[in-house]
């Protein structure tokens, strides 16, 4: 054999020794031992290696003491307690952890991502929509100014078709809360009982929900204002489209309130308002 | 050989365990420290060479693994990941003193540079002496071939789980742990001889 093809076959040799070959490769290495004596050497060699290497190990590895875990034990714990502490927050006269808002559902966390997202885009779309509409009504707009309350005064009954939605502002549910919630609230002079983890789901989904509301509230008035440009086929698919996400809504809700920690009833209802308010802005923008 | 003692040292841990641990389970983090505390203190003790060094950043290790465990998407692949863990640590910490002079092999006699590596004993050496000499020719091999030594030698990890470890590819590993052995060989090549 040739030295160059030897000094290759070294490297082969000890994958070879550690089971890194495949069959072909095993094959080839064993061919190659059986007409070399001096790389049969080298695998004695690498195998007397081995032998003393692993000696090394059992004899030098060592076991931990007793104070590594102890330590290990009292770092854990005090980080446990330190992040529980150092990142509570206080919301709504409520404490509430950052950790509580990983444990609550990926699906609640998503939506809620996804509404705020929503929220800004829809703001965006109501904002171009009625600066075309006042350019396009002109003075005629200029006694609109401002916009219509959705839940009285909105033509389009089909954007606000149910009764109970058109309450939600004054119903005092828990809706009703998430939407006034920019106003401020006095601060109980006791601090709240902690929040169950149920509890703390439905507020996460209440405000998510709140989110959607506001959008659609801004949609709606875009909606409103452009009305009379949209023609009968359109406002009729929109108002079924709407009706039945309206319909999944109110089952959503009513299972939601039979049984309030009912994820999947949570994850159907900010799913159609979702939908809806693709619909909608689907609508403003046509 | 190292694969069946391995297989009586460390037996495999139970199902559940991790899952336990990763909802924090205390006991369950206990069984993980009690089934890797020994091959990850012995991985460290390879790349660091101090006993007390080695102890603290075990410590680091497995504080840093209770603290992401949540983030360990296969449970079949802790070994690997604490492992990943342990050189990332042992990486860091020799960052900070990278000012210093390596702790490791700066109080070795000049006789046991790789361009003058005169070991040569007298005609038998014992265990322990052959033990030394691989210690010190470990110590003077520099971190990245260290580190597949150790990870492909000692604790039988497969080029692919290295690859996992360090981040580097198989092609650099075999070479990197090729010249280690010829490097290592260089050293202790006359103990060997002498047993």
């Amino acid at each position: 054999m040739s030295t160059r093809n030897c000094e290759e076959f070294q490297v082969r040799i000890e994958d070879f020794i550690a089971g890194e070959l495949d069959k072909a490769g095993v094959a080839s290495v064993r061919d190659h031992l059986s007409a070399c004596a001096d790389c049969r050497q080298f695998q004695a060699l690498i195998e007397r290696e081995n032998e003393a290497y692993s000696n090394f190990y059992v004899q030098t590895s060592m076991e931990p003491s007793s104070e590594v875990w102890a330590t290990i034990s009292k770092r854990i714990g005090s980080e446990t307690s330190e992040i529980a502490s150092s990142r509570t927050i206080l919301e709504g006269g409520e404490k509430r952890t950052f950790l509580d808002w990983f444990r609550t559902p990926s699906f609640v966390r998503q939506f809620a991502a996804a509404a705020a997202l929503v929220l800004i885009s829809v703001f965006l779309t109501w904002f171009i929509v009625s600066r075309a509409s006042r350019r396009d009504s002109g003075a005629q707009l200029a006694t609109n100014v401002t916009p219509a309350p959705v839940a009285t005064s909105t033509p389009l009954a089909v954007s606000t078709p149910k009764p109970e939605e058109n309450k939600i502002p004054a119903a005092g549910n828990s809706v009703e809360k998430v939407a006034t919630r920019s106003k401020p609230m006095p601060r109980p002079a006791t601090p709240a009982a902690p929040l169950s983890e149920d509890q703390q789901i439905q507020q996460q989904i209440a405000r998510t929900e709140g989110e959607y509301l506001k959008a659609i509230r801004l949609l709606d008035r875009a909606i409103v204002k452009r009305k009379d440009t949209l023609d009968a086929d359109t406002m009729a698919q929109y108002k079924s489209s709407l009706a039945l996400i309206d319909d999944s809504i109110d089952k959503s809700r009513a299972a939601l309130k039979k049984q309030p920690g009912d994820l999947a009833a949570g994850q159907f209802l900010l799913a159609a308002y979702a939908r809806k308010v693709d619909v909608m802005q689907e609508i403003a923008i046509k | 050989m190292l694969e069946r003692k391995g297989a009586i040292a460390f037996a495999d841990l139970s199902p559940g365990i991790v899952a336990r641990a990763k909802i924090g389970d205390e006991e369950a983090f206990r069984l993980i420290f009690n089934r890797y505390g020994r091959p990850i203190l012995s991985f460290i003790n390879n790349l660091v060479q101090d006993r007390d060094l080695a102890e603290d950043l075990t410590q680091e290790t497995f504080v840093r693994a209770h603290r992401n465990l949540k983030g360990l998407r296969e449970d079949a692949r802790l070994s690997t990941w604490l492992f990943g863990i342990a050189r990332n640590v042992v990486y860091e910490a020799g960052r900070q003193s990278r000012k210093d002079e390596r702790k490791v092999g700066l109080d070795e006699p000049e006789s046991l540079r790789l361009e003058s590596p005169v070991l040569v004993p007298d005609a038998a050496l014992s265990g322990r002496e052959l033990n030394e000499a691989i210690a010190k020719a470990l110590a003077l091999l520099d971190e990245d071939k260290r580190t597949v030594f150790s990870l492909k030698i000692f604790h039988e990890k497969s080029y692919e789980e290295i690859s996992a470890i360090t981040g580097h590819s198989i092609g650099k590993l075999k070479t990197d742990l090729h010249r280690a052995r010829a490097e290592m060989r260089k050293l202790i090549a006359p103990h060997l001889e002498g047993q």
